[in-house]
This record gives C-alpha cells, sequence and structure tokens, in this order.
C-alpha cells in the first residue's frame, strides 16, 4: 500500500516523468501521432488530478495535521539546500487548482493544436513541464525551492510565450518578459540568502532544514531580534517586490500582456492563479515574517489597489481578446494583493481562487471563440456568437457574473471583502473596490456585447465549437458555480491560520452598493454597445492614458532596454574617448622612448619591450637598494 | 599511488610532448600531429584528475629536486590542484575543437599550446619565488607566440600590446619578488611561498605594501581592470574558438596569484585595504556589464561581459570569511566554463555569419537547432538559473558577503547588495545575444549552414554537462574548496 508522502511525491512528478517520455518519443521517433501526445499527457494529468485530491481529503480529514517531507539534494557550503513537500490546507488547496487547470488545459489544447498544426509534442513538453514546476513551487517546504521553482517557472513562461518564435513580436516580448521576470527572481533570491543568514546567527536555527515554511514564524523572529530594524525592513521589502514583478502588479503590470504570443491554452494557464499568482502565494506563505515588519502591508496594499484600477483602466480601451483577459487577471490579482495588505489572510485566498477559477473560464471561452472565427482576436471584427455558439455564451456569463460578484462563487468572496473593509472604517479603499467592480461589469459586459451580440463583423465563417473544448469548459464551469458556496461552508475546514481575520457579518446596505455597482456597469456597456443610446465614453484623457497602459509598457522598455543602452552609451564614449586619449598618449611614450634610444644607441636594438623592461628593472631595483640602505627592511 | 603521481612528471610532460612535436618527431603529418596531442592531452588530463582525486585534502603535497645541491619545491594545495585540472581541461576541450577551426600552422599551434600549458602547471606547483617568475614569462612568451600567429586581424600588434602590457607587469612582479627573497636571504630563509606565508607578518609594513601594490598590478592585468582591460579585450576580440584558453588561463592565473599572494602572504595588507579593493572590483564590474550591453560586436561585447563576471570574484575574496573565499573560487571554475562555451558558440556563430556585427545576425535557431540548443543552455548558465555552477557561487559570494566581519562591514553589505543588478545585467546580456542570434529577423543568408560538427558537439556536450554536474552535486568540490577557505581565512584576525 503506498503511502500519501510517496503519493505526493508521485503527483508531483507524474508531470515530469510525461515530459521526459515525450522528449525520448520525439527524439527517437521523429514523428508520433498527436494523439498519443494528447492521450498521454492527459491520462498522466488525471493522475496528477487524482492525487491531488486525494492529498486534499487527507489533510481536510485530518484536520491541522501539516504533511512534510524532506530529502537533502544539494549541500553548499554546509548550507543543505532540501526537496521536500510542505503540505497543509492551503497547498493541498493549490495542488488542486494546479491539478484541475492542467488537466483542463490538456483537453483543450487538442484541437487548438490540431488547427494550428504545429510543435504538438513540444508544447505538451513545456506543458507537463509548467506543470511540474507549478507543483514543485505550490508544495515546496522551503524558501529556497520555492524561489528556485519560481524561476524555473519563468523558464516555462519564456518558452511558451516564444512558442512561435518565427514571429518578430513574440521573440520581442518573450525577452522582455523573461529578463522581468529573471528580475523579479533575483531579487527574490537575493532576499532569501539574507535571510537566510540573518535568520541563521542565532545557533539554535541552524538545524532547522533551511529556511522551512514550517519554522518561518520563529525564523522570522530570530532574524527580528538579531538584526537593526533597517536591515529588516529592507529584506521584507526585497521580497515584496520579488512578489509584485511575479505576480505582475504596478508597475510591472503590462508584464504578463507580453505573454500574449503563446499558445491561447497555455497563455490561460498562464494567467490562472496557478502561475500569475505565484508572487501572492509566496507573500502567504511569508505572512508570518512580513507582519513583524512595519508597513510592508501597507506598501502591498496600495500596489495591489492601484494595479486593479490601471488593469480595469486598461481593460476599458482594449480590442484584443488575449490583452482583455490579461488585464482581467492582473486586476484580480490586484484586487487580492489588497485583500493581504488589510492581512485579511482568509478572504484574500478565496478571492484569489474564486476570481482565478472565473477569470480561467473567461479566457477559455474566449479562446473557444477565437478558435472558431479563425484565430480572430479583435473584438471589433466579432460579432452574433451566441446564435452559433450559445454554450460559449453561457459559460462566459457565467464566469462574467462571478467576476463581477454578482453570482456563484465571486460573490461569496466579495463580499467578504467589502464587508470587512467597511468594518475596518476603510472608506476610500471601499469606495475604490466599488469603482473596481463598476469597471469589471463594464468591460466583461462590453466584450460580451462586441462579441456574442450583434451582427458577425468578420469575415471568416464562424466554425463549430469542438466538442473536446467544450467538455473542458464545462469542467470548468462546475467549480466557478459550486467552490463559493462549499467554501464559505467549510471556509473553517479549508484554512485555519491562526492570524486570520474572520469575515463579518455580511450588512445587507453594503452589498447592494456592491450589487448596484455592477449593475450600473453592465447597464453603461448594455446601452453603448447594445441599444446603442449612448454613442461611447468621451473621456479622452483617460482613454489616452489607457491606451498607453499608463505608461507601464515604457516603465519596461526603459527598465531593460533604454536605461542600461542608455548608460552603456556613456560608458562607451568614455570607453572611446577618455580610454582611447589614454592608450594613444602610452603609444606616444613609446615611440619618443623608440625615438631617443634610436639616436643614442648605434646597435639597433629598437625594441619596445626592451625599453620598457629597461624602465621596470631600474626602477625595481632602485627601491632594492634604497630599502636595504636606509635599513627599514630589517 | 604516490609513486605515480609525481608533481615534476606532471609540470614537466606537457613540455615534452610540445618539443616531440615542435622538433619534427612526427614528420609534419598534421593528422597524426592533432591526434597525438589531442590524445595525450585527455591522458594528461585523466592523470591530473588523479591528483584532484588522490590528494584533496589540504596539506601541501610536495615533491623536491635537487639539481646541483639547488632544490627546486614543487607543491600543491587544494586550489592549484584544481585550477591546474581547470587549465588542462580548457586546453583539452580547445584541442578537441581545433580540428576543424586550425587548417594552417598546426605544428606551432599545437606545441606551443602543450608549452603554454607547461608553463600554467608550473606556476600553479612550484614553490620556488625565482622559478615561478621564470614560468610567468615563459607563459606570456607562449602566448605572445600563439597570438601573433593566430589571432586575426592584425595579429602582430595584438600580440605586442599583450606582451607589452604582461611584461611590464611581470617585471614589476619580479620587482617584488626580488625585494621579497633579498629580504629572506638576508634573514638566512629560504626563499619559496610557504616561507613567505609564514614570516610575511614579520616584514616591515612597507615592504609589504610594495609587494602588494605591485603584485596588484600583475593581477589587474590578468583580472583586467579599468585601464588595462583594453588589451585582452583585443586580444579576445582577435582570437579564434581554439585559442580561447588563452585569455582563460589569464583569468584563472591572474585569481590564483591574488589569492595565492596578496591574500595568502601578504594577509596583513589585504585585510587593511580589502573594502577599497572591492569597491574599486564593483565599480568595474558594473561599468564593464554596461559596456557589454551597448556593444555591437559580439566578441566585444563578450570581452566585455568576461570581465564583469570574473571580476565579481574580488567583492567575494573582499568579504575574508569561508562562504566569500569559497565563492570567490567558485565564481572563477564556473565562470572559466562558462565563458569556454559561450565563447565556442559565438566563435561557431561568427564562422557560419562571417561577420562579429550582432546587427547582421539572426534567425540562426531554424538551422542550427543543436548549436541553438547548447548555447540556449550556456545562456541560462550565464544568467546563473540554478541547477547551472554559476548559482552555487552567486549563492555563495552572497552569503559571504552578507556574513562579513572585517572592519568596515557595511562596505561589503552595500558591494553585495550590488551584485543584484550585477546579476540583471549579465542576464541582460545574455539573453539579448541568444535572442540576436538565434531568433530576430532572418538575416541567416547561408541557408544551408551546417549545425554542430561531432567533435564540436562532444566539446560543447563535455561544458555543460560539467557546468550541472558542479551545480547539481557542488558539495565535493565545496568541502575541498572549504578546506582550502579555512586555511585563507585562518590568516586573518577580526
Amino acid at each position: 500500500m503506498i503511502d500519501i508522502v510517496s503519493l505526493v511525491y508521485l503527483m508531483v512528478c507524474t508531470p515530469l516523468i510525461c515530459a521526459v517520455l515525450l522528449l525520448i518519443f520525439k527524439l527517437i521517433f521523429k514523428n508520433i501521432p498527436d494523439y498519443i501526445n494528447f492521450a498521454s499527457s492527459t491520462f498522466l494529468s488525471l493522475c496528477s488530478l487524482s492525487s491531488s485530491v486525494l492529498l486534499f481529503e487527507y489533510v481536510i480529514t485530518y484536520q491541522g495535521y501539516t504533511l512534510e517531507s524532506n530529502y537533502p539534494i544539494c549541500v553548499i557550503q554546509n548550507i543543505p539546500l532540501y526537496f521536500g513537500i510542505y503540505a497543509d490546507n492551503l497547498t493541498s488547496l493549490f495542488a488542486l487548482l494546479v491539478g484541475g487547470f492542467f488537466l483542463v488545459a490538456n483537453i483543450f489544447s487538442y484541437k487548438y493544436l490540431r488547427q494550428n498544426r504545429q510543435g504538438f509534442a513540444r508544447f505538451y513538453i513545456y506543458l507537463n513541464l509548467l506543470q511540474f514546476f507549478s507543483f514543485c513551487f505550490f508544495l515546496s517546504s522551503n524558501l529556497m525551492q520555492s524561489v528556485v521553482f519560481m524561476m524555473a517557472t519563468s523558464l516555462a513562461c519564456y518558452l511558451f510565450a516564444n512558442f512561435y518564435f518565427q514571429k518578430p513580436h513574440a521573440q520581442n516580448s518573450s525577452k522582455k518578459l523573461f529578463m522581468a521576470d529573471l528580475t523579479g527572481d533575483f531579487i527574490l533570491i537575493s532576499a532569501s540568502v539574507a535571510f537566510l543568514f540573518f535568520s541563521t546567527l542565532v545557533p539554535d536555527t541552524i538545524n532547522i532544514p533551511t529556511l522551512g515554511f514550517n519554522n518561518i514564524n520563529s525564523l522570522g523572529l530570530y532574524s527580528f531580534a538579531s538584526l537593526n530594524p533597517f536591515m529588516f525592513a529592507f529584506i521584507c521589502i526585497l521580497f515584496v517586490i520579488g512578489a509584485i514583478i511575479k505576480s505582475s502588479q504596478f508597475p510591472f503590470v503590462s508584464k504578463i500582456s507580453l505573454c500574449s504570443d503563446a499558445p491561447n491554452p497555455a497563455f490561460s494557464v498562464i494567467l490562472s492563479p496557478v502561475v500569475l499568482a505565484q508572487g501572492v502565494f509566496l507573500l502567504y506563505r511569508l505572512y508570518p515574517l512580513l507582519n513583524l515588519a512595519d508597513g510592508i502591508f501597507e506598501i502591498v496594499k496600495i500596489i495591489g489597489i492601484t494595479s486593479a484600477l490601471i488593469a480595469c483602466a486598461i481593460a476599458f480601451k482594449e480590442n484584443s481578446l488575449k490583452q482583455i483577459c490579461s488585464w482581467m487577471a492582473v486586476s484580480q490579482v490586484g484586487i487580492v494583493m489588497c485583500a493581504l495588505g488589510f492581512k485579511m489572510y482568509e478572504t484574500s485566498v478565496f478571492y484569489l481562487i474564486c476570481s482565478g477559477l472565473a477569470a480561467a473560464l473567461i479566457c477559455y471561452s474566449l479562446d473557444c471563440v477565437s478558435y472558431c472565427s479563425g484565430s480572430q482576436e479583435n473584438i471589433r471584427f466579432l460579432g452574433g456568437l451566441r446564435e452559433k455558439s450559445p454554450f460559449l455564451a453561457f459559460t462566459y456569463i457565467i464566469g462574467a457574473l462571478s467576476l463581477c460578484g454578482v453570482l456563484f462563487s465571486g460573490f461569496y468572496p466579495k463580499t467578504e471583502f467589502i464587508n470587512n473593509l467597511v468594518f475596518e472604517k476603510s472608506l476610500v479603499y471601499s469606495l475604490l473596490l466599488l469603482v473596481i467592480l463598476f469597471m469589471s461589469a463594464f468591460y466583461l459586459f462590453r466584450v460580451y456585447f462586441r462579441v456574442f451580440e450583434g451582427g458577425y463583423r468578420g469575415s471568416y465563417e464562424i466554425q463549430k465549437t469542438s466538442r473536446l473544448m467544450k467538455f473542458a469548459i464545462l469542467l470548468l464551469s462546475v467549480p466557478v458555480v459550486f467552490f463559493g458556496l462549499i467554501f464559505n461552508k467549510y471556509s473553517g475546514a479549508f484554512l485555519s491560520f491562526s492570524t486570520i481575520k474572520k469575515a463579518m457579518t455580511p450588512d445587507f446596505f453594503i452589498n447592494i452598493f456592491a450589487f448596484i455597482a455592477c449593475i450600473a456597469g453592465y447597464y453603461l456597456a448594455y446601452n453603448i454597445y447594445f441599444a446603442k443610446r449612448i454613442s461611447s465614453l468621451r473621456f479622452r484623457p483617460l482613454r489616452k492614458i489607457a491606451a498607453e497602459h499608463f505608461w507601464c509598457d515604457y516603465f519596461i522598455d526603459f527598465l531593460f532596454e533604454k536605461l542600461p543602452l542608455f548608460v552603456a552609451k556613456i560608458c562607451l564614449f568614455f570607453e572611446k574617448y577618455v580610454i582611447g586619449i589614454l592608450y594613444t598618449l602610452a603609444k606616444l611614450k613609446i615611440k619618443i622612448i623608440s625615438f631617443v634610444k634610436e639616436k643614442l644607441e648605434t646597435n639597433n636594438i629598437n625594441s619596445e619591450f626592451f625599453t620598457l623592461a629597461l624602465w621596470m628593472f631600474l626602477v625595481a631595483l632602485v627601491f632594492v637598494i634604497l630599502y636595504f640602505k636606509t635599513g627599514v627592511i630589517n | 599511488m604516490g609513486e605515480i603521481l609525481n608533481i615534476f612528471i606532471l609540470a614537466i610532460l606537457p613540455l615534452l610532448a610540445g618539443i616531440l612535436i615542435f622538433i619534427g618527431f612526427f614528420r609534419n603529418n598534421t593528422v597524426v600531429i592533432r591526434r597525438f596531442a589531442k590524445y595525450f592531452n585527455i591522458a594528461y588530463l585523466i592523470y591530473a584528475l588523479g591528483f584532484l582525486i588522490n590528494y584533496n585534502t589540504n596539506s601541501e603535497l610536495q615533491y623536491v629536486v635537487n639539481l646541483k645541491n639547488y632544490n627546486i619545491l614543487f607543491g600543491f594545495d587544494a586550489l592549484s590542484m584544481i585550477l591546474s585540472t581547470l587549465v588542462i581541461f580548457i586546453i583539452t576541450i580547445c584541442m578537441i575543437v581545433a580540428k576543424s577551426t586550425l587548417i594552417s600552422k598546426q605544428k606551432l599551434f599545437y606545441s606551443f599550446a602543450l608549452f603554454f600549458e607547461t608553463s600554467a602547471v608550473l606556476m600553479f606547483c612550484v614553490q620556488n619565488l625565482y622559478l615561478f617568475c621564470l614560468a610567468l614569462f615563459f607563459e606570456i612568451f607562449c602566448a605572445y607566440i600563439l597570438i601573433s600567429n593566430f589571432a586575426m586581424p592584425k595579429g602582430k600588434i595584438i600580440a605586442d600590446r599583450y606582451a607589452i602590457l604582461n611584461f611590464s607587469c611581470s617585471l614589476a612582479f619580479m620587482g617584488a619578488m626580488t625585494l621579497i627573497s633579498a629580504v629572506l636571504i638576508k634573514n638566512s630563509i629560504y626563499p619559496n611561498i610557504q616561507n613567505l606565508v609564514q614570516v610575511s607578518s614579520e616584514l616591515s609594513s612597507v615592504v609589504q605594501f610594495l609587494a602588494f601594490f605591485a603584485i596588484v598590478l600583475l593581477v589587474f592585468a590578468k583580472l583586467p581592470i579599468f585601464p588595462f582591460h583594453k588589451i585582452l579585450q583585443g586580444t579576445i576580440e582577435g582570437l579564434c574558438a581554439p585559442l580561447c584558453f588563452i585569455f582563460l588561463t589569464e583569468f584563472i592565473l591572474g585569481f590564483f596569484i591574488f589569492i595565492k599572494f596578496n591574500m595568502y602572504a601578504l594577509s596583513y595588507v589585504f585585510g587593511l585595504i580589502a573594502p577599497y579593493l572591492a569597491i574599486i572590483a564593483m565599480v568595474n564590474v558594473i561599468y564593464f556589464a554596461f559596456l557589454a550591453i551597448g556593444s555591437k560586436d559580439i566578441k566585444k561585447s563578450f570581452a566585455y561581459f568576461c570581465f564583469s563576471q570574473v571580476l565579481l570574484s574580488i567583492p567575494s575574496l573582499a568579504s575574508i570569511n569561508i562562504n566569500g573565499v569559497c565563492g570567490a573560487i567558485y565564481q572563477i571554475i564556473s565562470q572559466s566554463l562558462i565563458l569556454l562555451g559561450l565563447f565556442l558558440c559565438y566563435c561557431f556563430v561568427v564562422q557560419i555569419f562571417k561577420t562579429t556585427k550582432l546587427p547582421f545576425m539572426g534567425g540562426l535557431a531554424s538551422y542550427t537547432p543543436k548549436l541553438a540548443a547548447f548555447t540556449f543552455v550556456l545562456t541560462l548558465a550565464g544568467a546563473n538559473l540554478p541547477l547551472t555552477c554559476g548559482f552555487v557561487s552567486r549563492f555563495l559570494s552572497i552569503l559571504g558577503g552578507f556574513s562579513t566581519e572585517v572592519y568596515t562591514q557595511n562596505t561589503i553589505w552595500m558591494c553585495t547588495l550590488f551584485i543584484i543588478p550585477v546579476f540583471i545585467l549579465g542576464m541582460i546580456y545574455t539573453i539579448k545575444t541568444f535572442q540576436n542570434i538565434f531568433f530576430g529577423a532572418g538575416e541567416c543568408s547561408v541557408s544551408k549552414a551546417s549545425d554542430l560538427l561531432r567533435h564540436r558537439w562532444i566539446a560543447l556536450l563535455t561544458i555543460v554537462s560539467l557546468i550541472i554536474i558542479l551545480g547539481a552535486f557542488p558539495y565535493y568540490l565545496g568541502e575541498i574548496l572549504s578546506r582550502y577557505a579555512d586555511m585563507i581565512v585562518s590568516m586573518f584576525s577580526f
């Protein structure tokens, strides 16, 4: 009988085994049939999901028990680095999500790849690798493992973003994405190593598995006690900056949209919480540590709400389906970060999962739209799809209503968050959240009316939706409808964390306000894009800024392209002229010496080295004689 | 085993092999010469590995050769053993790669490469100060001959410049050695490195300072620092793939001299000026990293990238603790391997495009997938990703930087924090260059560009495997290095 720890290791390694097998098959048999790739990957993904369900059940059954196992895999200078698993309630929940999302992606991708006819095996290898890295990240038992697998995830995202490497746009954006991701990773690694050193200053902590999450609280306290507050805050800020970059928050909000050249199913996985919210997950893990530093959560709060607002404003203006999906995902993660900034741990987790599920449903529905319309991404050339594909319109509506918090799973965390905000007397944040809800409803229904209502504006003949794709979307829509209800009922069993803030009793009037904000967004979109009673929103300055993506694209460009190039130009100028002059002077000196020597000597020893050597030797000799004479050496 | 593993034989073997080739023992048969040199070097590498496996303790392995009452002392410690094996490995790879790259003057190349190898190994193992200087000059001479004959374009000018700088700095080094020898002899002490280490604290501070700065001059010519870098940069630009061992050995020797003489022997001065050295090195690292990003010439930018990467070892050493010293040594080992791999890949790319200008390159991935795959792995290693040896060195460097106990602790901390932008700049350079060459617009006019030949493929596979093995299992090497680092750090008292 296999024990639970072995089962979890098997679950983690299954995608890796699949990727390796597919790679070997690809190398040995050059052309393997597509369905073999699909079937093997989907079957193993199903196995992983089953294992994750068992893990979840185990953790829920033995409430309060944390599954932990560590293997030292590498010892660097007496510092053992462990590969292990740490499965508590939160982890098992995310493992379940990883299993589910990747199963859906596996099923959905088959038809998509059949249409594109490119890189079938390559896609499934990358997908399985990404799943392996995600499992390793979420189940990691220590901080170093988390950061290492975060880096690996960045690599997988880069591979996906550069999947169609013949496209110049894909090359350029994947490069920027990888640079931004690795920057975040390097910051996190540096912070982790600093934390490792400072937390092990106290002798008792040296034997603790290196930066284990089970001891993060005590390690935080040790380092807090042994360090000056400035240094401690600095390390915490580094962690937060790393998480911000990884989760594509302000000012890196446009980072995730750089992935838009990835294949659609992979892009949907990247936008899901299992990849995009890794930074936020790391903050959940480091919660006890960050809680010790003053003001850190204030930064998280401000960054989160700013990102959400900016992403919503950009989504207002966007016409590309993929871009809209990416802004939507960023805005939801922004709200999650804001909730975390208020130290509403449980609400934040709840919101992340519910919004992630809804966003994934919307993404897959829109991917399917793109598939039906011959890879048409622009909503201006779509329309009337409700009649041709009512299933997609239906699933989209489910996702949109859930994401706006009107119905289904999204309703519960939104209510909880807004009630908690009012209870905390954060009026500004409550109002901003209402504004975000209004904006979210507006752009989601704008897309709905543009894509599914009205007449078809494109030239490509609409295809029928594949049954396999429908099945995948259906699989996803079930948790979108029911998860919130179940979680809300059994939240105590799902999450048990000592420092969480419990949700307040919902206030009816507050809920009404939130509902009205969403309905207002819907009504405005309806009047502009369906009933055509209002021509359009003509708030030009905002439109202009939104079209410029609030200069966040420029920021990334500036950081990774323009600034290094500008400084490099200055350095090159310095190198060319200052060093150039120095070397010209040196050459001149050698010429003068040669000239003098030629004049002085008759036996034609005009070697430049000889002269220099002679000079240097003479100087050395003078020094030796001088010091022997003065007796300093004795 | 000890009877077979003899340092004197180790040092002298390549010299004999080189002489055999040089005197025409193989009757100018290029194929035989090439094969002899290659297989000899592989066997020689295995012999050197025997030392590493059997004598990995810190106690110095010693051997004395008595020549007419003049004792020549040979000795190996952990560092010199590892570095000499590394140099032999690099030269072996270069000889494997030389097959299809060097067509003419093969006799000259192989014989002088072997002479160069002898001189480098001699420098690692010889203990007499006089012989050390002799080996140093011989190494410069061999490099001069190789560069002047094989560097392109303007090989002669490049070689002249290289020789002028290195001879000048070596003379300064020799001056320092003469000074120290004179003092030691006056006190009836035999002038070798071990004795110097033992009595260095008793020397007057003026002598120590003078010797320190003279040695640093040579170190800064080899581990190039502003403004000495221009010469080595020109050399790297002119070298082809099989000659890359010259500049890589320069880095390794520079580092070895720095750690052996400046840090170990003259520890008093090093302890005083370590923070200043760290600052100077860090400024240079950032300066070179920016230059690497800005340059449009692949070899030029690569040269700057090399400098920025290898100079990072100095701030780690300046932290003067076990982690820092180990990180620095690991840094030089890992960077030598990564730079070797990257340089070979870039040289193959230059061969395909017939230009060194980056804007004229692009779209090679479709034509040479194997080369693209190897370059990608090396790029990731250059960006110090986990599972590569670069990651281990960075990890230790940062840890060492934070755990420093030198008198200006904050300076070292600041330098350590500056490692983060250096990470990012290095990563920007490697990724941009990789994308530019292998993706980008389809500038590849040579549509039938051949992928890697078998011997190149083997060479790159060996390098990549070693990078991954050292990254995944750093324990074995780390154990040897930590003992050595402990010995070095014990010279300092805080």
